[in-house]
């Protein structure tokens, strides 16, 4: 790794947001669109430069570090960082478009994009950041802006009330990061990142923390912040709500703010080669969330909050990703879904366009109005096609990722992750033989037909993404090799686990073909279980309870203060 | 499904109550006033007064005054701008204080304005709300939401992929259920919440009866109360009203209403069974007593000055049209054959495209006629089973039209067809689907930065049309309404017999019966937007927020045949060989006009054909500039302003794609000669009418009880959504989220379902863009004709007598204008109104 001071395009990447919020305070005086022109105008120039700057870097492979001179205050621009630069500007960049007109009528548009601006900054600067100061800063600052972000209109109650509670999240998870960093600075005498990595490779059980190694500790710290950060579970209840506030912001938000757990993860990937049990831990916490979020989202009546469930949800498989070890696939997903969900917050509103089309055309009973239905078509008997569902994700799954990644099998994580590309198979299958079409034969051979080019298009990309991202391969062994679990237990888990979704799917499968009637009464277990998720665990209400706390002890301390 | 949910009152018993007085009239009453919400698949607009129409316009006012606080009138500084910008004149002020019957002098009106308004008093508010004062506290917020989540848990039309596991009861019994295993109101602080919810009965009627003697209502006062109540929760409770209209358009019944009525006040009795201390009791009985008390001479003095100045800002606007109608028109039928002729539907943006077509065409006529063009049809997609109504909501449609595709073999099409929609329907479950999206966004995420970039700059739209989807655009211009039976859908189409029959009765109803154009233009209107959740609300409200495209082409095919004709000719409208009627489409975001079946036009009418086209996109130019300075377009070129309009109609963050009807608050029913040349700046409904044509005033009657009917609501609709947005209109555009599926809009994350408009169509952020005023309906026929129907009318005669509506009789062919008064009957409407509209104009 060289250190060269190269200079001006990736500062520019982070001072030109900067630049364009301060151009726009100090002009607050023009109209609302000359606003708008200069704002997505440096928004604009910020993406270019990114993407310049990831087509230099992969032209050169050779990470930068550009310091200002002091002991900290510095830039490091390695491919984590490059990446990220490039996806956060471009979201960034669609966000200032689509407010211009959205916007347009609401109060405090100049104060909107200033705001919008430092946002995009701060956040280039925390995936750019060469050094701890300069990390903790920016992630500290995300907070607080979001805080003003979220509150932006300051005549709802509502809105003031969630940002509130965004903002009482985030701090939580501010504190460990700020301790990490001041038992790494401690330990290793330096706050620069490169140096600090290197220097962890070479010792890293030099100082132990009362008894624990470390990495260990500062992985554990680092976690937490992430969790808190990017709405694991149970720290989640401000994500689904926030959702209150204006769709551009919730669109910004999966730039980089709530999957900024995953990023803090991949940054600080050489500690966690060395703590192997927080990936596990983190891998626990991120399905659990997973799996919750896919719960939650299901219950949802608004189509807001059950975006903000799956989004949840997301961040929760994408904890799962680096937990098994999967570090830079986590990044990929974090890109993907940020881009994806970015795309259906902006255009929520055409929900009505899918609820319009539902003209007794048949089909599955997602997304439809009570409708006749006339049984005219045939199925797929039910046994052959539950084996088909089985067997056939699997063996393509196994097949891509044995040709491009050979020993895939001794890589415990790679397994963890074919079970859930065995399950969406196997959905997407079974989703089909519930269609009732009228050659299902036609049919399944197409989806499978698509499957395969959609997962040797998915298998190649990842793969190519993890040697840009770890070029070096000893490094993403050792990361592996953190992540897995002792072979004794890791073969009878597998086992299992597969007996359980064959399992599954073939019962899935009989209940879909027999048609069976649900019983007029259900189960109090049933309606407990519903009462349970639709309250959403009741988080919501311990939220509401937790901070009229805060505020009621803040008040009285006020009134106290006053004596002194 | 809910239609069958008649809850079967018998026992009584154990909640008796002393009093002998039917509370079941009481109920049904204060049920009878919510006006019904329709879901955004079909966004009709509502008169949210609907149920109130049998009050005058100042009691209904009062009424909601006592019951919720907000009166019918606009606040005093809105009137004051309007009279120092000069809106409003002395003279209007003049003639609406004669108009009102008041004793008050000028210089007492303009004082009076500038002294401050009484503040609004709080109605009768609900136990919560009482509660939120006495100890802090978001009460009120935390009930609506439980119940606000209830519903949209139970109405649910398929957000939720998780079913709701109480489906089969009603709402009352289900919320029963519901809230003895919810705990939620224990952690705020009710910890005999759920104990108390078992001992509730069963029966929703009961409960309310119990509600109400436990909270010490007054006999008198229980209606209010109970009122009061449903607009509390005001958006479930209209949802509720539409299921019960739906349910009675079928011939049964449906009482979701009363269930929400028994859980509202049922959580009010709770609340006070578990807060009872002694400030929330001595305030509530404080409530009750003010309640009670009729209003003071202050406030009713302040009424008074409101309604002289709605008077008044209404006088200013009448002026301006009665000005430009009243004058001799030479009634003489026109001799000459026009060169097209135009049938569109009433809408007011019809008016600014007809004005622009007659003057780039002076030779062409045009008329207007409500936009399902008479015929009553359920129109059914390609590859579908059943489709949508494209009727007026107060009706049935009584054919079901199928699409075909011209040329081809049914069967393949649609075949091909429900692959396509299948096979997108499989994605979008891979897409959402809690187990497979994660790795869905694995192998599918990064392709949403081409979506991401092409939907943000509008050059693609978020979701395909939804009537386009799963055909090639070659397909699309072969498919059209099949007027005969399907041989797999016996049912389908307009049975032979009947053809003739509705050709005649169309034909008459639009006063076009002789001297017809070589092309005649049927055209339906629609509104092409993206990501705009009422995106039904812009299209043709008489179509029930579909397109209008449908409905003309049904008609145009039916007027083309030649077996039809004959028939026609038979019954004395003597169609000639060369004419032919066209089909087609007004765009009303970019004011474009679409044909169909253009190549079906017989070789002869080529020429004619061309010139049509040609004169429509002049007409669409001309139509675009005028609407420029409104879209905040001024002072652009045209070309500006055209691709400016496109963009609107393609971008997703545009939260104001047009105007829609705002401004709207005449309705003309009159031959167009009489509005010819008048400049009525897109605010009046105008529909074609000859009254020396009309058998018996049939057509008259039709017009008075339902296009006037209709109009009503629309102008109502958009001036309850000004006067009082909170209750009566659906807030800010920027934060509406679905909810149910399609149900309708929530105000961000919890809250009531909204009714009505976002204030992003009614205010330009700066001021008000429409002017509340109630419409003026100016109706050309003999008086004793229109007496005769309001006469045999309840609606219509509520509609006049109460004052919800202006109505003015023009006399033909002096033009004499003289002005409806329940009592006194006509009045001639003053000499100085022509002298003060020259002043005016000058």
């Amino acid at each position: 790794m060289t250190f060269s001071i190269d200079g001006l395009m990736p500062s520019c990447i982070v001072l030109v947001p900067f630049l364009s919020a301060l151009l726009i305070l100090l002009f607050s005086s023009g109209t609302k669109r000359q606003v708008a022109r200069l704002s997505v105008g440096m928004s604009a120039i910020t993406f270019f430069l990114s993407a310049a700057s990831l087509i230099l870097y992969m032209l050169d492979p050779q990470p930068r570090w550009l310091s200002s001179g002091g002991a900290w205050g510095s830039l490091y621009l390695d491919p984590l960082a490059s990446v990220m630069a490039v996806a956060v500007a471009g979201i960034s960049l669609v966000v200032h478009v689509y407010a211009v007109r959205y916007m347009a009528e609401e109060p405090g548009y100049a104060r909107f994009y200033t705001l919008l601006d430092l946002m995009t900054g701060t956040i280039l600067l925390m995936v750019a950041a060469g050094d701890l100061v300069t990390l903790l800063i920016a992630w500290q600052l995300i907070g607080v802006l979001l805080y003003f972000l979220l509150g932006h209109d300051l005549e709802r109650p509502a809105a003031q009330r969630y940002a509130f509670w965004t903002f009482f999240t985030y701090r939580i998870g501010d504190l460990p990061l700020i301790l990490a960093a001041a038992l790494l600075y401690k330990a290793y005498g330096t706050f620069s990142l490169p140096v600090l990595f290197e220097r962890i490779a070479e010792s890293p059980d030099a100082y132990p923390v009362f008894g624990m190694p470390l990495p260990l500790a500062v992985g554990l710290l680092v976690a937490l912040a992430a969790f808190a950060r990017s709405a694991q579970f149970p720290l989640h209840t401000w994500l689904p709500y926030t959702m209150e506030g204006p769709t551009p912001v919730s669109a910004l938000m999966h730039a980089g703010i709530v999957n900024a757990g995953g990023f803090i993860i991949n940054r600080f990937a050489p500690v966690f080669i060395h703590a192997g049990s927080v990936l596990h831990l983190v891998f626990a916490v991120g399905l659990v969330t997973a799996v919750m979020g896919s719960i939650l989202m299901l219950t949802q009546n608004d189509i807001k909050k059950s975006l903000g469930y799956s989004t949840m949800g997301q961040m929760g498989f994408m904890f799962v990703e680096c937990g098994v070890g999967a570090f830079s696939l986590a990044i990929y997903h974090l890109i993907a879904h940020g881009l994806f969900k970015g795309t259906l917050f902006l255009g929520a509103g055409s929900m009505i366009g899918d609820a319009r089309k539902q003209d007794g055309i048949p089909h599955d009973d997602v997304y439809t109005f009570v409708v006749e239905r006339k049984p005219v078509t045939s199925r797929l008997p039910w046994m052959l096609a539950a084996v088909v569902t089985v067997v056939v994700p699997f063996l393509v799954l196994g097949l891509s990722r044995w040709l491009v990644g050979g020993n895939f099998v001794g890589q415990q994580g790679a397994i963890i992750l074919l079970f859930f590309g065995w399950a969406t198979g196997a959905q997407l299958l079974f989703a089909t033989y519930r269609l009732r079409a009228e050659n299902p034969w036609r049919m399944m051979i197409m989806i499978i037909l698509s499957l395969i080019v959609v997962v040797a298009g998915y298998t190649l990309i990842e793969h190519a993404f993890d040697l840009f991202m770890y070029p070096d391969r000893t490094i993403r062994e050792k990361i592996y090799a953190a992540a897995s679990i002792p072979l004794s237990t890791f073969d009878p888990l597998v086992a299992v686990l597969t007996v359980t979704i064959v399992v599954g799917w073939l019962a899935a499968y009989y209940a879909s073909a027999s048609d069976k009637a649900r019983s007029p009464d259900p189960s109090p277990a049933r309606l407990a279980l519903y009462s349970l998720i639709s309250r959403e665990f009741y988080a919501a209400d311990v939220y509401a309870f937790f901070a009229q706390t805060v505020l009621a002890l803040s008040r009285s301390m006020n009134v106290w203060s006053r004596w002194l | 499904m809910y239609s069958e949910k008649i809850s079967r009152e018998t026992d009584h018993s154990e909640f008796k109550h002393d009093s002998a007085l039917n509370i079941d009239d009481l109920i049904d009453s204060a049920c009878s006033r919510i006006a019904p919400l329709w879901p955004l698949k079909h966004f009709v607009a509502v008169n949210p007064f609907f149920g109130l129409i049998d009050h005058t316009f100042q009691d209904a006012s009062d009424t909601l005054a006592r019951v919720i606080g907000s009166s019918l009138y606009m606040p005093r500084s809105y009137y004051l701008e309007q009279l120092e910008s000069g809106r409003i004149t002395d003279q209007d002020i003049e003639q609406a204080i004669r108009a009102c019957g008041s004793s008050k002098s000028q210089e007492n009106v303009r004082h009076a304005l500038y002294l401050p308004a009484p503040m609004p008093n709080m109605g009768m508010a609900s136990v919560s709300e009482v509660l939120d004062r006495v100890e802090g506290g978001i009460w009120t917020r935390f009930v609506m939401e439980r119940i606000s989540l209830h519903c949209a848990a139970y109405f649910d039309l398929g957000q939720a992929l998780f079913a709701y596991p109480w489906k089969g009861k009603t709402l009352y019994q289900s919320w029963l259920k519901a809230a003895s295993i919810d705990n939620s109101a224990a952690m705020m602080g009710l910890a005999e919440f759920k104990k108390n919810v078992a001992k509730l009965t069963e029966a929703p009627r009961a409960a309310i009866a119990w509600a109400v003697s436990k909270l010490g209502i007054p006999e008198v006062a229980i209606e209010r109360y109970l009122h009061a109540s449903l607009l509390g929760i005001g958006g479930w409770a209209s949802w509720a009203r539409y299921l019960r209209w739906q349910a009675e358009l079928k011939g049964g019944g449906d009482d979701s209403l009363i269930d929400l009525l028994a859980i509202r006040l049922v959580w009010d009795v709770l609340l006070f069974e578990e807060k009872k201390s002694a400030a929330l009791i001595a305030r509530w009985r404080d409530m009750l007593a003010s309640s009670m008390r009729d209003p003071s001479e202050k406030r009713r003095a302040s009424a008074e000055l409101d309604r002289i100045m709605l008077n008044a800002m209404e006088i200013g606007f009448q002026r301006t049209i009665i000005s430009g109608i009243r004058s001799p028109k030479d009634f003489e039928k026109e001799k000459i054959r026009p060169s097209v002729q135009a049938a569109f539907c009433i809408d007011v943006r019809s008016e600014l495209f007809r004005r622009a077509l007659e003057t780039v065409a002076p030779s062409a006529k045009t008329v207007g006629f409500a936009g399902f063009f008479g015929i009553f049809i359920e129109y059914v997609p390609l590859g579908a089973k059943s489709g949508n109504s494209h009727v007026p909501v107060i009706f049935n449609p009584a054919y079901k039209i199928h699409e075909e595709v011209r040329g081809a073999k049914q069967a393949e099409e649609e075949r091909r067809r429900r692959i396509r929609i299948a096979l997108s329907k499989t994605w979008k479950i891979f897409k959402l689907s809690a187990s497979s999206c994660f790795s869905f966004v694995e192998s599918a995420g990064f392709l949403y930065v081409t979506k991401l970039l092409s939907d943000s700059f509008g050059w693609t739209r978020p979701v395909p049309d939804p009537l386009r989807q799963g055909l090639d655009k070659s397909t699309i211009e072969r498919t059209g309404p099949s007027l005969s039976a399907r041989s797999d859908f016996p049912a389908s189409g307009i049975p032979e017999q009947d053809r003739v029959d509705h050709a005649e009765r169309i034909l008459r109803a639009m006063s076009m019966t002789g001297n017809f154009a070589r092309l005649v233009l049927l055209a339906g209107h629609g509104s092409s937007t993206v990501n705009n959740p009422h995106a039904t609300g812009l299209d043709c409200g008489a179509c029930a927020g579909q397109t209008g495209e449908a409905s003309a082409r049904v008609v145009a095919a039916l007027l083309n045949l030649p077996e039809v004709r004959s028939g026609l000719k038979s019954r004395g409208i003597a169609i000639p060989e060369d004419t032919w009627f066209i089909a087609g489409l007004h765009d009303t975001c970019t004011d474009e006009l679409t044909l169909f079946e253009a190549e079906s036009v017989p070789q002869s009418l080529s020429e004619d054909l061309a010139q049509l086209r040609q004169w429509l996109e002049q007409a669409g130019d001309l139509s675009r500039m005028q609407r420029a300075t409104l879209l905040g377009l001024s002072g652009v070129t045209d070309r500006g302003v055209e691709s400016d309009v496109r963009r609107r109609s393609r971008d997703w963050s545009e939260v104001r794609p047009e105007w829609g009807l705002a401004g709207n608050a005449a309705f003309i029913a009159a031959p167009r000669f009489r509005t010819a040349g008048l400049d009525l700046e897109g605010r009046a409904f105008l529909h074609e009418y000859d009254w020396r044509e009309d058998r018996e005033f049939k057509i008259l009657e039709l017009i008075m009880t339902a296009p006037m009917v209709v109009a009503n609501w629309i102008n109502m609709q958009y001036y309850g959504s000004v006067v009082d947005n909170q209750h009566f209109g659906s807030g800010n555009k920027v934060l509406h989220n679905i909810v149910g599926g399609a149900i309708g809009v929530l105000e961000g994350n919890g809250g009531d379902l909204r009714v009505g408009l976002p204030l992003q169509s009614l205010h330009d952020g700066r001021q008000w863009v429409h002017e509340p005023l109630r419409l003026s309906v100016f109706i050309e026929a003999p008086r004793g004709a229109i007496e005769d129907i309001i006469g045999r009318h309840e609606i219509v005669r509520n509609l006049v007598n109460n004052g919800w509506i202006h109505l003015f009789q023009v006399d033909s062919p002096s033009g004499e204008i003289s002005k409806w008064h329940p009592g006194h009957r006509w009045e001639m409407s003053a000499v100085e109104d022509r002298i003060s509209a020259f002043e005016a104009a000058a």
